[in-house]
């Protein structure tokens, strides 16, 4: 498999306070290679334990659907205290793919400041699982910002004629520029939500309204692939 | 410190390179004399000017100083540019602005590119609310650290240092949140939750209709 994605990410602990907190913020909390289980991700990922050397590296297949992929997750002692690196591997190619990519990064990245925000003040807040409706768009994040590759059906996208190129430029008069933003509308809205969403498309904006919608209808990459608790 | 950021236009050099030194551009992304809109007391050097191809200014904003530079270079019809702000400090203020303003140059660049791709000019990064929360913060310590509790903020109780990690019911992490979240909120109270000792601590702050400088 090739890499997805690797991303670091610093911790002021030592190696095996951060590897106990990871074990117990994204379980299980004494892992055992050759185990499984299903995560509770909407799409219900199976998750295998390949590897685990205590302290050192975690290593597990998720298959989601047709999508399997490896991760592996290290630890290792740093100058202020412990790095963690994050390594995706599998294949593919296409939009999905590529906004799976993104997405997963990103779930990732708020799932590694939930774990700082455990270690340091032992607060655990899960604040990436916490979408409670979406949009039912697949967007991927480019230099002008989110552009439309899809469109589920009875989505507020189709709502309100989104279609495949389109730039999403605000909502509610709030502007975007990329998937983090459209996480947090995920979060503070709720489902059924009437909202103003304001997109570019062939040198003019258009403006329409329509309904956020539930999370079973969100689309690929549309909620946080990161590090999901168990059942 | 330093912080070095590739963008692609779609769009020829000539182009791209009016929009940061033409006066008369259809959309400029800063001042060829006066940087960009920063509310103020910017003062700005041009220390290297050579056409369709290199940019350097030094930006001085009262004792902090940095160092910009920008190199175009044309990838078939696009321009790929380069952005490298470099400068010495790791004080809370010099960290509050670096985050700030980085962040405002990636809107800034995102918006010219929309203006490319579509002819729109959506100018979305000057159609924030700014300041209604009065809230200053930095992605680290797990959220959203606290670096200047002003106006709403400071009225609320908050303070430097404090970890905000919820705002209107909205978990924050990303330093964007709280510029949308300024953006989209009505008036009205809201309960900021934040982190300072042990344990999670809760805070009602009242939104303002008008926007601080």
């Amino acid at each position: 498999m090739n890499i997805v994605w690797t991303k670091t990410f610093e911790f002021a602990y030592s190696v095996e306070r951060v590897y106990a907190a990871y074990c117990e913020l994204e379980g299980p909390a004494e892992p055992v290679a050759g185990t499984s289980f299903t995560l509770t991700d909407a799409a219900g990922s199976l998750v295998e334990i390949t590897d685990v050397r205590t302290n050192e590296l975690i290593a597990y297949t998720q298959k989601q659907g047709d999508d399997v992929s490896e991760m592996t997750i290290a630890f290792e002692s740093s100058e202020t205290g412990t790095r963690i690196t994050v390594t995706r591997f599998g294949f593919g190619e296409g939009d999905a793919f590529e906004v799976l990519r993104e997405s997963h990064m990103l779930g990732w990245t708020e799932g590694m400041q939930d774990l700082d925000l455990y270690l340091r003040s032992g607060v655990l807040r899960r604040r990436h699982l916490e979408d409670r409706c979406a949009t039912g768009v697949m967007f991927k994040e480019t230099h002008a910002g989110l552009e439309v590759r899809g469109v589920n059906p009875g989505s507020l996208g189709e709502q309100v004629g989104m279609q495949r190129g389109d730039l999403l430029l605000s909502i509610d008069g709030a502007v975007l520029y990329g998937r983090s933003e459209l996480w947090l509308f995920q979060r503070l809205y709720e489902a059924g939500r009437e909202v103003e969403v304001v997109f570019a498309r062939n040198g003019e904006q258009h403006s329409a309204r329509g309904r956020m919608v539930s999370v079973d209808l969100a689309a690929t990459g549309e909620v946080g692939l990161g590090p999901r608790p168990r059942e | 410190m330093k912080w070095e950021r590739t963008f692609e236009f779609s769009a020829p050099v000539d182009e791209v390179w009016r929009a940061f030194r033409d006066p008369d551009a259809p959309l400029r992304v800063m001042n060829p004399d006066n940087a960009y809109q920063s509310g103020g007391a910017v003062a700005v050097e041009f220390t290297r000017v050579e056409e369709h191809h290199a940019l350097a200014w030094t930006e001085t904003e009262g004792d902090l100083v940095w160092d910009m530079s920008v190199t175009f270079t044309e990838v078939e019809t696009k321009t790929r540019i380069t952005i490298v702000r470099s400068g010495f400090g790791d004080s809370d203020e010099w960290l509050m602005f670096g985050a700030g303003r980085l962040l405002g140059w990636e809107d800034v660049l995102a918006d010219l590119e929309v203006y490319y791709r579509t002819g729109q000019n959506v100018g979305r990064l000057y159609n924030r609310r700014w300041g209604r929360l009065g809230l200053v913060a930095v992605a680290d310590g797990g959220g959203l650290r606290l670096m200047r509790a002003t106006g709403p903020g400071e009225a609320a109780g908050l303070r430097a240092g404090d970890v905000i990690v919820r705002v209107g019911g909205a978990p924050t992490v990303h330093e964007s949140d709280l510029w949308l979240l300024e953006s989209v909120l009505p008036d009205g109270v809201f309960e900021v939750e934040f982190v300072r000792g042990p344990g999670v601590e809760s805070t009602k702050l009242e939104l303002l209709a008008t926007v601080a400088s």
